[in-house]
């Protein structure tokens, strides 16, 4: 048995996770600043934080399932 | 390449559209690779017990000595395997537990978050459609009819407000040297910070422009009736929140700044989010 199962689905989640912020970036610099803050106030500090909780959620999940493998 | 404000605005719903539709399918994924994983382990468990249950029967029917030592040996390797398939599928029950919170929590958190984002920008985009679409010429600029219109919306906000018994506070001129609220307070009274911010949110873009445009409290009911909204998710009760017995009350000071009597934790989450103003009883 593969002694990670985790580790494509967490590269699946980085690489995502990573598409979308660039998609972000390139975005904001068609907006002007007080559209980009009221943005981020509002929505974007709130998608990145729970991003970043989900990932740390699937890193637990997969720190855990390679310490059963690792076991067996 | 993202040039102007709509494309900006279009290519992150874009973005998020499919950020959405990708981590959905990610924990579908993982879900699915946990069952494996964790059948994986439970069958090899199996296996070393159903070898544990053999051993010790040949044990019990071996007719000498010699081959009972031999039999000894392997049934104590055999259960050290066993113990070690033990451990295996109780960490493979704590990836479960931790993927199960992670999962859910993205479910009750990033999934609204993502679709609260989305509906900012598709706001955002009827606005420029709007101001787009406006014919200039037609008795009045575009900006003229817009700022008349906002004019208009504002004052029939206002009228609401005073209606209800409060008004409109600019939440720069909230004291809140004294604020209670760090860390994880929000968690009291069964409502979390999410709920918080979800409630200023609804408040600040669907509440406040509902009652401009003369929406009312049975209006909101219907809409969340209609749309079966969740627990702790009902417009209707952000309605209350705001505007009734439970509003956020303030204290008049005598060089134009307000002590918070009730609603912190309110206040808080929309500070938080960036929102300027909130309703509030006002006392003299």
């Amino acid at each position: 048995m593969n002694g990670d199962p985790f580790g494509p689905v967490a590269r699946a989640f980085d690489e995502s996770a990573g598409t979308l912020r660039r998609a972000i970036e390139s975005s904001r610099n068609a907006w002007n600043d007080e559209a980009r803050r009221t943005y981020d106030a509002r929505h974007g500090n709130e998608v990145e934080s729970e991003t970043a909780a989900a990932r740390r959620g699937i890193e637990k999940a997969r720190q855990s399932l390679r310490q059963a493998m690792a076991a067996l | 390449m993202v040039a102007t404000a709509t494309e900006a605005v279009s290519a992150l719903d874009q973005a998020l559209a499919n950020w959405s539709q990708t981590q959905r399918g990610l924990w579908t994924q993982a879900a699915a690779k946990l069952s494996a994983v964790s059948g994986e382990i439970a069958a090899e468990r199996g296996r070393r017990a159903a070898r544990v249950s053999a051993l010790q029967a040949m044990l019990a029917a071996a007719s000498d000595e010699r081959a009972a030592a031999t039999i000894r040996a392997e049934l104590e390797e055999a259960r050290r395997l066993l113990q070690r398939a033990d451990n295996a599928q109780a960490q493979a029950f704590a990836a479960e537990q931790e993927f199960g919170a992670a999962r859910s929590r993205a479910g009750y958190a990033l999934d609204p978050a993502i679709a609260r984002a989305r509906a900012d920008l598709s706001r955002r985009l009827e606005s420029l459609e709007e101001y787009r679409s406006s014919a200039p010429g037609a008795g009045m600029s575009v900006l003229g009819a817009v700022a008349v219109s906002a004019v208009r919306k504002e004052s029939v906000l206002n009228s609401v407000l005073a209606s209800l018994g409060v008004e409109s506070v600019d939440l720069s001129q909230v004291d809140f040297s004294d604020n209670p609220i760090v860390g994880d307070k929000f968690g009291e009274g069964g409502a979390d910070l999410p709920d918080y911010r979800w409630a200023a949110e609804t408040w600040e873009n669907v509440i406040r422009p509902g009652l401009a445009d003369s929406l009312t409290r049975d209006d909101f009911e219907a809409r969340d009736t209609e749309r079966a909204a969740a627990p702790f998710r009902h417009t209707a009760i952000v309605f209350d929140l705001f505007l009734g017995e439970e509003a956020i009350t303030l204290e008049r000071r005598p060089n134009g700044t307000y002590n918070v009597l009730r609603g912190r934790h309110r206040i808080e989450a929309a500070r938080q989010l960036g929102i300027e103003s909130l309703p509030a009883k006002v006392l003299p």
